[in-house]
């Protein structure tokens, strides 16, 4: 009995009604020793001992050995007493005290000496026909007892047992429960409860108002064992001195200090036994309810108990957390061996910080002989060091319970490889010894009654459904479906059909400890416990208690114990798992380092990070020590050959091993590739950009500026259409040029309303129209705009070419216009030279082009100051066909400015207050004769200004202006000229038709309806200006400009500048611009 | 393991399709709607092999649209645990190796191979020697399956060649 401390050798009184089962455990020691005695005795007899404590028989062995001498007169009432204890059940609750009340002074209750108790029995055995033969001391002085005995119970028998010496053993047994079972039946006797069995569980025997009662009193803590000591030599005493207090039992509890406990009839007798006492506060004594009592002395059954084998967690010190086995259990006392994985400072001075405590690692004798040899010494199989013991080199200590944690231990797998390193030795096999681990904890906590769920299988872990297998007892082996859960007892149904009784299924009950969940491989299953908590995926491996599962997400392979495992269709996001703990953080994204550095994600795991830097290194980060990479923009890299890298490239290393890639992200210095053909793992380098070659985008490599032109153009484009979101364009980037233009919608519900653009995005802008203020939103195809012409033009062709429209006058929008700079349609192509070399071209080349070609500049210019319309005058309707050299210029004027950018909006409008604009922009028209002049000062003055923002088309034009000034109009006219296209000749009107073009070489032949053959180049485009026929309803036609650009086809209508084309073999009709169109000739 | 199944599947069609080339239209519809779909149940279908029967359809109230139900037979491709099965290996990684056949994926992990067999990731491709097998991409293999996953739309497969005649088949 580890809990109560009792004093007395008989059974404290409140035993009798503890709840813990009569296992000898839990009893003191004198009546366990009774009980190995009678059962050597008679098995029958066992039963009476279960019950009520046989105060009376104690008493008898008192007399006998104590009081020897007691007359006659005592022995015989003590043996009629006797008797009449015997006969009535002995399970009544307090038939005994009671009845013997008034006896009680005489009894002795605190001496145990198993040899009265024999005598006592011998008596009964006497009575029954001699069944036992125990061997007592006294035999003499037993003999006239008996005899005396006899003789007295002779008097008082019933008649049937007057002549017991001629019956036989049978007969008197029969004789023995007809009467006991008769006194039982009719209840007679004692103010106790009926029961019908002669044997009562002792949880049932509660402690009534008859019973003694129980006094606690304070005492000081400490000091209870001595005082349960004094009282019991103190009622002792009195005892032997004849006088007897009604005191019971004096006990105190192991884990409460600073109470003791005393049974006693009154509290006048309690107070006697303690008074006096030293170290009793009597004061302070007060009656425990009966409902108390029990609990009083209670034994906490789950009391943890220990299995070597099993695994515990070290609670606090040096080892605190650490997993360990126990190794054994000491005996008796609260101690336990357990087996550890040392942590041992092998320092020499032992200096040493004591906020990090040294790692777990198995003893190395190296190490120890290095750090302190002396302290070392060794026997058997075990080495000492500085006070340690150690085998194998795990260190073994002895450790109290409450200091170990033994439940819900919950050991990973990962720590029982650490300690099964130890075990599987160098060359060992590692996964064997782990499984044995494994097992072999199990096992222990098998033993230990499902009490210690943290190893083992418990009832709780398992569903009706599971297979499972028994792995211990004499059943194992036997596999089976679990049916039922009951407690911790399992029913399972075996598989085996040997198992099975007849035709129904058999059920078997196992303890849950003694199963184990069975998974065969290829079962799909889901983690229930421990780190991979609710993955899923499918068993690859089975090795006992250890299996391999192959995970439906990131297709690794874990390894967790079968106890952790549940069949489950669901696929499983590891929930609790990496993908929610790292928000935001995935696979291959850019994120900054500590300083400068960036990296890319290569794992992302369940709280770390793996990342590779921009040094190729990996490393293994927490995420808060990583900052993800701004977004929302595109990052570029200048590679190996200035050509841009951005994400998604494939890419190659210039030099070494010239690995090839693709590229996932870049920053200014360093790309990361995604290398082809490697494990998923380590497929990531890095690489600075220098050392890379693009392998995407090889055609603009050698310019310099191509990148940049090109991506000018790109944003242009895509800004145009209001497709390009958000981006570091935003030094170009602007309103939508359709932005506050009046439009009116074609189609659609709106159709025919006007209303003034509020805002674009994407496809859709949004219009305040006119009648009734309302905003509505329009699809940008069914909007054409109206210039301040009055034309309208459709919004998309407005918003591709804006520069074209954009009104130079009013509202210069710049931004476009520089975007346009690279635009391919040859229409406004004519780079920026030409408003400067066209006229000075002019001026110099041609006789007397001068005039005309600063009128065309000057309608251009004031137009309607529409800038858009300008190159259409100067291609198209010019009002003089002999601007021969203006085409070009006034093309120039159009969008020269324009192309020069920021600077230049002044230009036309004549705001700029500088002298060169002043003189382009106003007294050009009037004084067609200061021209020549006026370029000419203005050039050395205004190009410096312009030119180095605009180096794409200003830059390589600057050396030879003058030769390539009709460049523009050839371009012009090279742009869109297409064989059969009808055109007419600008100077001289003439209607011809193009027969052939070179564009390369800039040549055409066009075939003059006069019949002759007019050729046509660079040199002489400008002069004789041909241009495209327009086309009228159901003409014959061919698109020279835009996406349709060579369809030949049919105009089937136009609705003011939008013109309905049909190509060939096509039903649908297409809006195109009319400027788009020239009339084909079919017939050559 | 392939069937030849009958089985019957409900098309709803727009009431703008119910003119002269509805029955087509239904027909079509069929075809896009099952074949080279997987169910748990029955698998992948792998071909309509014809069509049965088109019932009359039906007006769905209030929807204007017409429910018809086909019966149709089909080839299904379904795979069992304990299958054996011919796969073409589609990558090799350190965990073992994923092969296909036809539309299941199959992975057979580093524990299905024979023991000889090792890891050469530095091949190129990445393969699996052996004294006498060498498994890289678009070997043909021979795998026994241990288990299948399936999912909604789809069925994996895992596979073992640790058995005799299971491996590469030349």
């Amino acid at each position: 009995m580890a809990d109560v401390e009792g004093m007395f050798d008989g059974q404290p009184a409140a035993r009798r009604y503890s709840s813990e089962d009569e296992d000898g455990e839990s009893q003191p020691l004198g009546t366990r020793r009774r009980r190995q005695h009678s059962d050597g005795d008679k098995g029958g007899k066992a039963r009476h001992r279960g019950g009520a404590g046989h105060d009376d028989e104690d008493d008898d062995d008192d007399e006998d050995e104590v009081d020897d001498d007691d007359d006659d007169e005592d022995e015989d009432e003590d043996e009629d007493e006797d008797e009449r204890d015997y006969r009535k059940p002995k399970a009544k609750v307090s038939g005994a005290a009671p009845a013997t009340g008034a006896k009680r002074p005489r009894t002795n209750n605190f001496l145990d000496i198993e040899a009265t108790v024999d005598t006592d029995e011998e008596e009964e055995d006497d009575e029954e026909g001699a069944l036992g033969d125990f061997i007592v001391d006294n035999e003499e002085e037993l003999a006239t007892a008996e005899k005396d005995a006899l003789r007295h119970r002779a008097a008082a028998r019933p008649p049937v047992f007057q002549d017991d010496e001629n019956l036989d053993a049978d007969a008197i047994e029969a004789q023995l429960r007809e009467r006991y079972s008769g006194y039982a039946a009719s209840g007679g006797r004692g103010a106790g409860p009926q029961i019908d069995a002669d044997w009562v569980p002792q949880r049932l025997i509660i402690p009534g108002i008859n019973d003694p009662h129980l006094w606690v009193s304070r005492c000081s803590p400490g000091k209870e064992r001595d005082i349960v000591l004094a009282v019991g030599r103190r009622v002792l005493q009195w005892a032997s001195s004849g006088k007897f207090k009604g005191i019971y039992s004096v006990y105190s509890r192991n884990g409460l200090s600073g109470y003791i406990y005393v049974e006693a009839r009154t509290q006048a007798d309690a107070l006697a036994a303690l008074e006096g006492i030293p170290g009793v506060f009597t004061s302070k004594i007060t009656l425990v309810p009966i409902d108390d009592m029990v609990d009083v002395v209670k034994v906490k059954s789950h009391a943890p108990r220990l299995n070597p084998g099993s695994w515990v967690r070290v609670k606090r010190g040096n080892y605190a957390g650490d997993l360990a086995q126990v190794a054994s259990v000491i005996e008796s006392s609260d101690t336990v061996e357990v087996r550890l994985l040392p942590r041992l400072d092998y320092s020499v001075d032992g200096r040493r910080d004591k906020r990090s405590r040294p790692p777990q690692r198995l003893f190395s004798v190296e190490d120890a002989q290095k750090a302190d040899s002396r302290s070392l010494t060794s026997r058997q199989n075990e080495i000492l060091w500085k006070g340690d013991r150690f085998i194998n080199g795990y260190l073994h200590k002895d450790m109290r319970t409450v200091s170990l944690q033994t439940e819900d231990v919950n050991p990973t797998l990962e720590e029982i490889a650490l300690f099964a390193a130890g075990e599987a030795g160098e060359d060992g096999d590692e996964q064997a010894a782990i499984a044995a681990l494994a097992n072999q904890a199990a096992a222990a906590s098998n033993m230990v009654d499902g009490i210690d769920e943290a190893n083992g299988l418990s009832a709780r872990d398992l569903q009706p459904g599971e297979h499972v297998e028994v792995v211990e007892g004499d059943l194992a082996g036997v596999a089976g479906v679990v049916r039922s859960i009951e407690g911790d007892v399992v029913r399972i149904e075996p598989e085996l059909g040997a198992l099975r009784r007849g035709r129904r299924p058999a059920m078997m009950s196992f303890p849950a400890r003694q199963l184990r969940k069975r998974f065969a491989a290829g079962d799909h299953v889901k983690v229930l416990n421990g780190r991979h908590t609710n993955d899923t995926g499918m068993v690859i491996n089975v090795a006992d208690a250890v299996v391999t599962v192959y995970t439906d997400i990131g297709g690794s392979e874990i390894r967790v114990l079968a106890k952790d495992l549940r069949i489950s269709n669901d696929i499983g996001t590891s929930a609790s798992g990496a993908h929610d703990v790292i928000v935001g953080l995935d696979v291959h994204d850019l994120v900054h380092l500590d300083g400068n550095q960036m990296g890319v994600v290569l794992k992302v795991g369940r709280d770390t990070l793996t990342v590779l830097d921009d040094q190729n290194e990996t490393r293994t980060l927490a995420p808060r020590a990583v900052r993800p990479a701004r977004g929302g923009f595109e990052r570029t890299g200048a590679d190996f050959n200035g050509a841009p890298l951005r994400r998604g490239d494939m890419a190659r290393e210039a030099a070494g091993a010239r690995r090839q890639g693709t590229v996932v992200q870049v920053t200014r210095f360093v790309a990361f590739l995604k290398l082809q053909g490697h494990a998923a793992s380590d497929n990531v380098i890095a690489v600075r950009t220098r050392q890379a070659e693009s392998l995407s985008a090889r055609q603009g490599s050698l310019d310099p500026y191509a990148t940049r032109t090109m991506r000018a153009g790109d944003r242009g484009r895509g800004r145009g259409r209001g497709a390009v979101p958000g981006g570091r364009m935003g030094s170009l980037r602007g309103r939508d040029p359709l932005v506050s233009k009046t439009v009116i919608p074609n189609r659609g519900p709106y159709k025919g309303y006007a209303g003034i653009v509020k805002d674009v995005t994407g496809n859709l802008a949004r219009i305040e129209l006119h009648t009734n203020a309302r905003v509505v939103s329009v699809e940008m195809d069914k909007l054409s705009v109206r210039l301040p012409s009055g034309e309208t033009v459709p919004a998309a062709d407005f918003a591709n070419s804006a520069p074209a429209y954009g009104d130079s006058g009013g509202r210069p929008d710049n931004r476009a216009m520089a975007a346009d700079t690279s635009g391919s349609s040859g229409w406004d192509a004519p780079p920026s030279r030409g408003s400067y070399s066209g006229p000075s071209q002019a001026a110099a080349g041609s006789p007397a082009p001068g005039y005309s070609g600063w009128d065309a500049a000057g309608d251009a210019s004031a137009g309607a100051s529409s800038g858009w319309d300008a190159p259409a005058s100067s291609g198209w309707d010019a009002p003089t066909p002999g601007n021969t050299g203006g085409g070009g210029g006034g093309g120039g004027w159009g969008s020269g400015p324009a192309a020069a950018s920021t600077p230049q909006s002044g230009w036309n409008t004549g705001t700029r207050p500088a002298a060169s604009s002043g003189n382009w922009g106003t007294p050009a028209p009037f004084t067609p004769g200061a021209l020549p002049q006026t370029p000419g000062g203005a050039l050395p003055q205004t190009p410096g200004g312009p030119f180095p923002q605009t180096p794409g088309s200003g830059y390589y034009d600057a050396p030879t202006p003058g030769a390539r000034g009709a460049e523009p109009a050839a371009d012009g006219f090279f742009g869109w000229a297409l064989p059969r296209a009808v055109v007419v000749l600008g100077t001289s009107g003439q209607r011809g038709t193009i027969r052939e073009v070179a564009t390369e070489r800039q040549q055409a032949i066009i075939q003059l309806d006069s019949g002759s053959t007019q050729v046509v180049d660079r040199s002489s485009v400008v002069r004789i200006d041909p241009r495209p026929v327009r086309a009228e309803k159901r003409d014959r036609v061919i698109v020279i400009r835009g996406s349709r650009k060579g369809a030949v086809g049919t105009m089937v209508g136009k609705d003011g500048s939008e013109a309905f084309f049909q190509a060939d073999g096509d039903p649908t009709w297409h809006p195109e611009s009319q400027r788009n169109l020239a009339i084909y000739n079919d017939r050559m | 393991m392939f069937f030849h199944k009958k089985l019957s599947h409900t098309i709803t069609l727009h009431p703008s399709f119910l003119g002269p080339r509805m029955r087509e239209f239904v027909t079509k519809r069929l075809y896009k709607d099952v074949e080279g779909t997987c169910t748990g149940r029955y698998g992948y279908i792998v071909a309509v092999v014809a069509i049965l029967d088109i019932q009359t359809g039906k007006i769905i109230p209030g929807q204007g649209s017409a429910e018809f139900v086909v019966k149709y037979s089909a080839i299904l491709f379904k795979p069992f645990k304990n299958e054996v099965i011919d796969a073409v290996v589609e990558a090799v990684n350190p965990m073992g190796f994923f092969a296909d056949a036809g539309p299941l994926r199959i992975f057979v992990a580093m524990k299905m191979l024979p023991t000889d067999m090792k890891l050469h990731m530095d091949s190129n491709p990445p393969s699996l020697r052996s004294d006498d097998q060498k498994i890289e991409k678009s070997t043909q293999v021979r795998i026994k399956l241990v288990g299948t996953r399936v999912d909604a739309t789809n069925i994996y497969g895992i596979g073992t060649i640790k058995e005799d005649y299971l491996g590469v088949i030349e």
